[in-house]
């Protein structure tokens, strides 16, 4: 493991989570940079990817095929291309973290919410080979599982929630965390293992 | 709810199971290390808790007895770690009831009685974590220790039916499931410290007590307000 830039880049984070992941992980010291549009200074050792547009949502059966494939491309390729660049800025610096926010409903799916369910879990398989792909240069790829639906009895988790479960997952102590899915969802959806 | 962060509020207090050596004693300093202050319980005696005691927690007296001990010297706990277990290597044919109902008694006997003994208190004041020690062998199963491996797949349930239970009342449960830790569980000359083993991990070397110790610490300190969840640093084991 290299020594640490403390510097993290964040992209593609819903405005709220992006602002409260700013505060925590500068509480804790680190250099962020959001939204990610010119990443100048050190390289990063932490590079927080979301992939949580919603929608469209629609039922399966009444769903225009272009539309969702349309969707669903969108959003997986511009994951496959932020995903690539931080794997290869980590493994070219000698490592670091990459923690994507993903969609619970890839976990656990959800009634009309096909296309956020598709993307969700194509995110949860990058996660996990990734870890096994970078793994090996020093890289830890894990992932936050948010925007569960919300259910009575149970607290709907804040952007701060959200920000802090980032930041556990970017912690640069815990290189033995890699490959995990760790949904934050007030307990509504609770971990496939 | 739970911080473990010190500031000008009274320290908040934790039980630890297992705490005098590996995992428990890390979790132990690290919790010291944030601010909690932390009562440690053990089968074998001595430890680096503020409080210390020897306790089975398969004997639900002795847990009891324990935890007002600690809340009339330290404080009512706000925060369970149940770390307290062993394993042992033998194959399902040759595990005989005895063997079996010790270890059942041990780690989720342990983490019943701590829950109990310390809940009613939790629930009163609106807040607490709980967190359970389990194993990435509960997640994938393994050879030649069926008894142990059943032990930690009881924990994730009865962590994820007490989360689920709880979510109303601020509880949170969670469980952390190691894979191979740097401890003195893993004997020297047994395949875990194999070089040729340590190869076919994703990253290269066992998980440090000091991570479970970290990661633990978080779930207890509330950060997150995860419930249900099972963390399980173990160095690419179980993806």
């Amino acid at each position: 493991m290299r020594s640490l830039s403390n510097h993290a880049v964040l992209v593609g984070l819903p405005t709220e989570v992006g602002r409260a992941a700013t505060r925590v992980l500068g509480a804790r010291g680190l250099r962020v940079t959001w939204p990610a549009v010119d990443a100048d200074g050190p390289a990063p050792d932490l590079f927080v990817i979301g992939t949580t547009e919603p929608g469209p949502a629609a039922d399966f059966a009444d769903t225009d095929p272009v539309t969702w494939w349309a969707a669903v491309e969108r959003r997986l390729c511009t994951l496959f291309a932020l995903a690539q660049g931080a794997g290869r800025d980590l493994a070219a610096t000698g490592g670091g973290r990459i923690v994507f926010v993903l969609d619970a409903r890839g976990l656990a799916g959800e009634a009309g919410a096909t296309v956020d369910a598709t993307v969700g879990s194509a995110a949860i398989a990058l996660t996990k080979t990734l870890a096994r792909e970078l793994g090996p240069v020093g890289v830890a790829v894990n992932a936050v599982a948010v925007a569960a639906p919300p259910r009575d009895g149970f607290a709907e988790p804040t952007p701060h929630d959200v920000a802090q479960t980032i930041a556990f997952l970017g912690d640069a102590r815990l290189p033995s965390l890699t490959g995990q899915i760790l949904p934050c969802t007030g307990g509504t959806i609770r971990t496939r293992a | 709810m739970s911080t473990g962060t010190g500031c000008d509020a009274p320290a908040e207090v934790a039980v630890v199971s297992g705490a005098a050596a590996g995992i428990g004693l890390a979790c132990v300093r690290e919790l010291r290390r944030q601010g909690w202050l932390v009562a440690g319980c053990d089968l074998r005696a001595g430890g680096e808790a503020d409080l210390d005691a020897v306790v089975d927690v398969g004997d639900p007296a002795a847990v009891t007895r324990f935890v007002a001990r600690v809340t009339a010297e330290l404080g009512a706990p706000t925060g369970v770690l149940s770390a307290a277990g062993y394993v042992e290597e033998i194959p399902l044919a040759e595990i005989s009831p005895a063997a079996f109902r010790r270890m059942l008694g041990v780690h989720l006997g342990g983490l019943h009685n701590l829950t109990r003994a310390t809940l009613p208190t939790m629930v009163d004041r609106g807040g607490g974590a709980i967190v359970t020690v389990a194993s990435e062998l509960a997640i994938t199963g393994g050879e030649d220790a069926a008894h142990y491996v059943t032990a930690k797949g009881a924990l994730l349930g009865l962590t994820r039916a007490l989360a689920a239970e709880l979510a109303s009342t601020g509880v949170r449960v969670n469980a952390v499931a190691p894979g191979p830790t740097d401890t003195a569980m893993l004997a020297a000359g047994t395949i875990w410290r194999d070089p040729a083993y340590l190869a076919t991990l994703p990253t290269g070397a066992l998980v440090r007590p000091e991570e479970i110790a970290i990661t633990a610490a978080f779930l207890l300190s509330g950060r997150g307000a995860l419930t249900g969840q099972v963390v399980s640093p173990n160095a690419g084991t179980v993806i």
